[in-house]
C-alpha cells in the first residue's frame, strides 16, 4: 500500500453508501471476535443531522474498541464537539486483525461508528496520539479508509479529509508528522472547537487548503510540520529547525484557563462490551507537582489544576443518572494528592448512598495513603489495590524525585491490609538511570517485607510486584538519558525472577523488545517516519499487543530504512538540538537541565506546591 | 416483586452478547431510577435473569428477561403492585436504545418457574440466499426427504484441542417449513425463506444456523453462507398450548 499512487487510493473499488456498507458488514460481522466492537448504537451515543454540521469530524483512536472507549480525552473531545451546533463528531478504532482482514477482502472501508460513513466523507479525522506503540495502526487506519499516508498527497482541494492529532505524543510527532496537516498540543478543549471552526468555515468561503493552514499556525497550540525544515550538519546530524511564517518558531500549548468550567462529558456513550475502564471517570485534577523525572504525563499536564469538590459531587451524580454505571473512578496523575480527597471520597458515598455504586481510586503514591484514606475507599469497594514506589532503594527514589519513603510504604501496606485488602500490587520501574544491583534486590526485599506485613495481619496476604522498563521520554529531565538494552533489562528481569522465585510474590514484567521500539518513537525524529511506513507495509500492526508485536519487523524496517536503534534509545548530549526542541509544553529546557544535574547529584526537588521549582509552565498560561 | 419483560433485540443490537445484557439491564435500571433487588454476599449482584440465550448476528422479535425490583414493603395490594410495575416499566423504556424496545410485560406470581424452566420452544425465520435459482419443488422435495430422515448429524469443531462433537439435531427439530422462495427485499435475487421450530430441552437443543447448514448441504444447494439471515420470531412454552410466557405479543 505504500508504493501507491493517489490515483491507485482513489480508484479503489470501496463502498461509499452507509446502506450499502450495513448490508456489507452483515455479511462479516457473525465471523469475527466481538462484533460488538464494529456496531455502534450504545447509549448516549449521538445521531446528528450530516447535512446540518459545517464541520464533521471523526474521532479515531489507534487501538481496539475496548481500549479507545476507555480514554478520557475521547469521551471529553468527542463530547464536546457534538455538543456544538456547528459540528458534529463520530468515532473509529482500530479494528483487530481477524475484522481488518476480513474488511479487505469485502471491500469494507474503514467507516465511523455513529453513521457507517467511510472516514473518507469526513471533513478533519482527529486521532489522539497516547503510546508511540500505536503508531503502526494509524498507518493501517489510513490504508484501510483508502486515505493516502503523506500530507502532500492529500493537499490538492477538498477531496481529501484534514488529518490532526493530539495528546501526549503530539509533544514529539515529529515520527508522525509527513502524515499529518496539524498537530494541537496541550488542552483540546477550547483548541479543538477553534481548529474546526476555522476549517469549516474556510471550507464554506472556498479558502485554499494552503491558505487554512497556515492561519491554523496562528492559533497557540497548533504544530503544522509542513512549515517547519530540519536543518542538520554536513554529517546529516540534526541542528535544529528553521520555521516559516506566519508559523511561530516556538509552539506553545494550550492551556485551559478555568479548570472547574471546562465541558465534562456527564452524557458519555455506554459501550455494550465491556471495556478496559469500564466506569465514570471523574477528572479530579489536571497536572501534578511531584515531579517525578521520568514522567512525561506530569510535566505535559502542568500547572496543576484542582476541580472543586462540589463541581465533581454535581458531576458524578449527572454522570450516574445519565449513564447508569455502577462505578465512578476518581482520575488523575495523583489521586492520592487532591486537596481533601478523603472528604471527597466520604461526600461522593453518600451521595450514591440508594444508587448502588461504587467509588474507586486509581494507584495511589503510598505517602498519600493512611488509615482515613483506606477507610473511606473500603466502605464502597473491596478489589486489589496498586501503590507505585517505583524504585527499591531510597537512593535511586531519590534520583528519580519520587519522594516516597520506605516507611511511607510499610505504613501504607500496613493500613490497606489493616482495612481488610487482601491484594496489593506493587508497581516500579527498571533500567532507571545509575540503577544498580542493589536497586533491584531493594525491590524484591521491599516486596517480601510487605508481604510479611500483610501476612502478619491476615494470611490470605498477597503481594503482586509489576515491573515495567524505563524509556526516556521527550519534556522530562530524563529526555537526555539512555535507555538499557534488551539483553541488560532482559538480564535485570531475570534477576528479580531468581530473587523471588522462592517467595509467593508473582512478578510481571514487559516486553523488553517493545520497550526498545517504544523508545525509538519516544524520541524519535523526522526520518522515523520512513520507519512506521515500513513497518506497516511489512505488516506490523497492534504492536503494543505483546501477543502481535512482531520484533523481526523492526528489525528488518531498521535495516531497510539504514537507522541505528542506538541512535535512539542512546543518551543525547546535553548541547544537542533535540527534535521535539520547537514544541513547548510550558515547562522550559532549562529546568529541565538542573532536574537533571540534580538527579546525578542523587538531589531531591520538593513537591511544587511547597516549594515553586520556577519550571516555567504556570507563567505560561496567559 | 419480580417482572418479567419481553423486547425485541433488533438491528446492530444483534451483534450484543447475551454476556453483555445482565450489566446492559442493571445500568438502563439504574438511568431509570427502578432499584433492582440485589443478593446478600461479599459480591451482591443484581437479580436479573434471562430466557435462553440468543446467538450473537441473531435478531430477536420478542425475548425475555425477569427482573425483581425492591419495592420497599413486602405487602403491596394487587392494584398497588401493577401501578409500580408500569411506572417501572415506563421509565426503563425511555432509558433503552433505539434497537432494543420493551414490548410487554406482567406481574410474576409468586413461585413462578424461571424463564430457563419454562421456555423450551423457540421459533425462528430464516432466510438463505442462492448463488443460482432453485426450482421450488426440489426444495419442497428435500425437505419432506430431510424431515423423513431419523438421524441428522452435525459435527461441531470446538476449537483449540478440543475434540470435535457430533450430534443428531433431528430430535430437536419440530417444525420445518419452506415459507416463501423469493426475498421481499430482493424478488429477483434466488432464496428461500424457512420457518423452523425447535425444542430447548433438558437433553440439549439444535442451532438455527446448524440446521440450515445441514439443510443446505443435504440437498448441496449453491447457498450463500455469509448472507444468510436468521431472527429468533418467539419463544415458547409447549405444554401451555405455544403460548409465551406473557401471552401474545401484538
Amino acid at each position: 500500500m505504500g508504493n501507491m499512487t493517489v490515483q491507485d487510493i482513489a480508484s479503489q473499488q470501496y463502498i461509499s453508501d452507509p446502506a450499502h456498507l450495513r448490508r456489507a458488514l452483515d455479511r462479516v460481522l457473525p465471523a469475527v471476535i466481538k462484533p460488538g466492537r464494529y456496531a455502534g448504537g450504545e447509549w448516549n451515543m449521538a445521531r446528528k443531522d450530516w447535512e446540518a454540521a459545517e464541520t464533521r469530524m471523526a474521532f479515531l483512536f489507534p487501538d481496539v474498541y475496548e481500549v479507545g472507549m476507555s480514554n478520557l480525552a475521547l469521551r471529553i473531545l468527542h463530547g464536546l464537539v457534538n455538543e456544538d451546533p456547528r459540528f458534529l463528531c463520530e468515532r473509529a478504532f482500530a479494528p483487530w486483525p481477524d475484522m481488518a482482514d476480513k474488511m479487505r477482502s469485502a471491500g469494507i472501508p474503514l467507516y465511523a461508528l455513529e453513521s457507517f460513513r467511510p472516514l473518507r466523507a469526513f471533513d478533519v479525522l482527529g486521532v489522539t496520539l497516547q503510546y508511540e506503540l500505536s503508531y503502526t495502526n494509524i498507518l493501517n487506519m489510513l490504508d484501510l479508509a483508502g486515505i493516502p499516508r503523506r500530507a502532500a498527497r492529500r493537499d490538492s482541494g477538498d477531496e481529501w479529509p484534514w488529518l490532526i492529532a493530539g495528546g501526549p505524543g503530539a509533544f514529539n510527532p515529529e515520527p508522525l508528522a509527513p502524515f499529518f496537516d496539524a498537530f494541537l498540543l496541550g488542552d483540546g478543549e477550547e483548541l479543538l472547537p477553534a481548529v474546526l471552526a476555522r476549517i469549516g468555515a474556510d471550507k464554506k468561503n472556498g479558502v485554499p487548503r494552503a491558505e487554512t493552514l497556515a492561519r491554523l499556525t496562528e492559533l497557540r497550540g497548533v504544530y503544522a510540520p509542513a512549515f517547519y525544515t530540519p536543518s542538520a550538519d554536513e554529517r546529516g546530524v540534526f541542528q535544529g529547525w528553521q520555521a516559516a511564517a506566519p508559523a511561530p518558531p516556538l509552539v506553545r500549548k494550550a492551556v485551559v484557563a478555568d479548570f472547574n468550567a471546562a465541558w465534562f462529558p456527564a452524557r458519555c456513550i455506554v459501550p455494550f462490551n465491556e471495556t478496559v475502564h469500564d466506569r465514570i471517570m471523574l477528572e479530579v485534577m489536571r497536572g501534578c507537582t511531584r515531579g517525578c523525572r521520568f514522567c512525561q504525563a506530569g510535566m505535559l499536564g502542568r500547572p496543576l489544576r484542582e476541580r472543586a469538590p462540589e463541581v465533581l459531587r454535581r458531576q458524578a451524580l449527572e454522570s450516574v443518572r445519565a449513564t447508569g454505571y455502577e462505578e465512578i473512578s476518581l482520575v488523575s496523575l495523583s489521586t492520592g494528592d487532591y486537596s481533601g480527597v478523603s472528604h471527597l471520597l466520604r461526600d461522593l458515598t453518600a451521595d450514591m448512598a440508594g444508587w448502588s455504586v461504587n467509588v474507586s481510586l486509581p494507584s495511589l503514591r503510598p505517602d498519600s495513603f493512611d488509615v482515613e484514606l483506606a477507610a473511606e475507599i473500603q466502605k464502597t469497594r473491596k478489589s486489589g489495590l496498586t501503590f507505585a514506589p517505583e524504585a527499591g532503594t531510597q537512593r535511586l527514589r531519590d534520583v528519580i524525585n519520587k519522594g516516597v519513603k520506605d516507611e511511607d510504604l510499610f505504613r501504607a501496606v500496613a493500613a490497606a491490609f489493616d482495612a481488610g485488602w487482601n491484594n496489593i500490587k506493587l508497581y516500579y520501574m527498571i533500567g532507571l538511570p545509575t540503577e544498580t544491583e542493589a536497586d533491584l534486590a531493594g525491590i524484591a526485599a521491599q516486596a517480601e517485607a510487605a508481604l510479611q506485613t500483610g501476612r502478619r495481619r491476615s494470611g490470605k496476604a498477597r503481594v503482586t510486584v509489576s515491573v515495567s522498563n524505563f524509556v526516556p521520554k521527550p519534556h522530562t529531565p530524563f529526555q537526555w538519558a539512555a535507555q538499557d538494552s534488551r539483553e541488560t533489562l532482559q538480564a535485570k528481569q531475570g534477576y528479580l525472577r531468581d530473587k523471588l522465585r522462592r517467595t509467593p510474590i508473582k512478578l510481571q514484567y514487559h516486553d523488553a523488545d517493545m520497550s526498545a521500539a517504544e523508545a525509538i518513537l519516544s524520541r524519535g525524529d523526522r526520518r522515523t517516519a520512513g520507519l512506521l511506513e515500513v513497518l506497516a507495509d511489512k505488516g506490523a500492526r497492534f504492536d503494543s499487543w505483546s501477543e502481535w508485536f512482531r520484533p523481526e519487523l523492526w528489525q528488518e524496517a531498521l535495516r531497510a530504512t539504514e537507522l541505528r536503534a542506538e541512535y535512539f534509545t542512546g543518551a543525547r548530549p546535553w548541547d544537542a538540538a533535540l527534535p521535539w526542541d520547537h514544541l513547548s509544553a510550558g515547562v522550559t529546557k532549562e529546568y529541565l537541565r538542573a532536574e537533571a544535574l540534580k538527579s546525578e547529584r542523587g538531589e531531591r526537588t520538593e513537591d511544587c506546591r511547597l516549594v515553586c521549582g520556577a519550571c516555567g509552565a504556570c507563567g505560561d498560561t496567559a | 416483586m419480580k417482572i418479567r419483560l419481553a423486547y425485541s433485540k433488533l438491528a446492530e443490537a444483534k451483534y450484543i452478547a447475551h454476556l453483555d445484557l445482565t450489566r446492559f439491564f442493571e445500568r438502563a435500571l439504574r438511568r431509570a431510577g427502578v432499584e433492582v433487588a440485589r443478593t446478600e454476599g461479599f459480591h451482591p449482584h443484581a437479580k436479573i435473569s434471562f430466557g435462553p440465550p440468543l446467538a450473537v448476528g441473531v435478531e430477536g422479535l420478542a425475548e425475555y428477561v425477569d427482573v425483581e425490583i425492591r419495592d420497599g414493603r413486602r405487602s403491596l395490594s394487587p392494584a398497588a403492585q401493577a401501578a409500580a410495575a408500569e411506572r417501572a416499566v415506563k421509565a426503563l423504556q425511555a432509558e433503552m436504545p433505539q434497537n432494543i424496545r420493551i414490548l410487554t410485560y406482567g406481574v410474576l406470581p409468586p413461585g413462578a418457574a424461571a424463564l430457563t424452566a419454562s421456555i423450551d420452544l423457540a421459533c425462528y425465520l430464516v432466510w438463505t440466499p442462492l448463488w443460482a435459482p432453485v426450482a421450488e419443488a426440489d426444495l419442497r422435495r428435500g425437505l419432506a426427504d430431510w424431515l423423513s430422515r431419523e438421524e441428522i448429524p452435525v459435527t461441531r469443531n470446538k476449537g483449540g484441542t478440543a475434540r470435535p462433537v457430533t450430534k443428531n439435531i433431528r430430535p430437536f427439530v419440530r417444525r420445518m417449513a419452506l415459507q416463501s422462495i423469493a426475498g421481499e427485499e430482493a424478488p429477483d435475487d434466488p432464496g428461500f425463506s424457512l420457518e423452523l421450530e425447535i425444542a430447548m430441552t433438558g437433553a440439549g437443543s439444535a442451532r438455527a444456523a446448524d440446521v440450515t447448514e445441514s439443510f443446505c448441504e443435504f440437498l448441496a444447494l449453491p447457498w450463500d453462507k455469509d448472507g444468510v439471515v436468521i431472527v429468533r420470531a418467539g419463544l415458547f412454552t409447549q405444554g401451555e398450548k405455544r403460548l409465551p410466557p406473557l401471552g401474545r405479543i401484538n
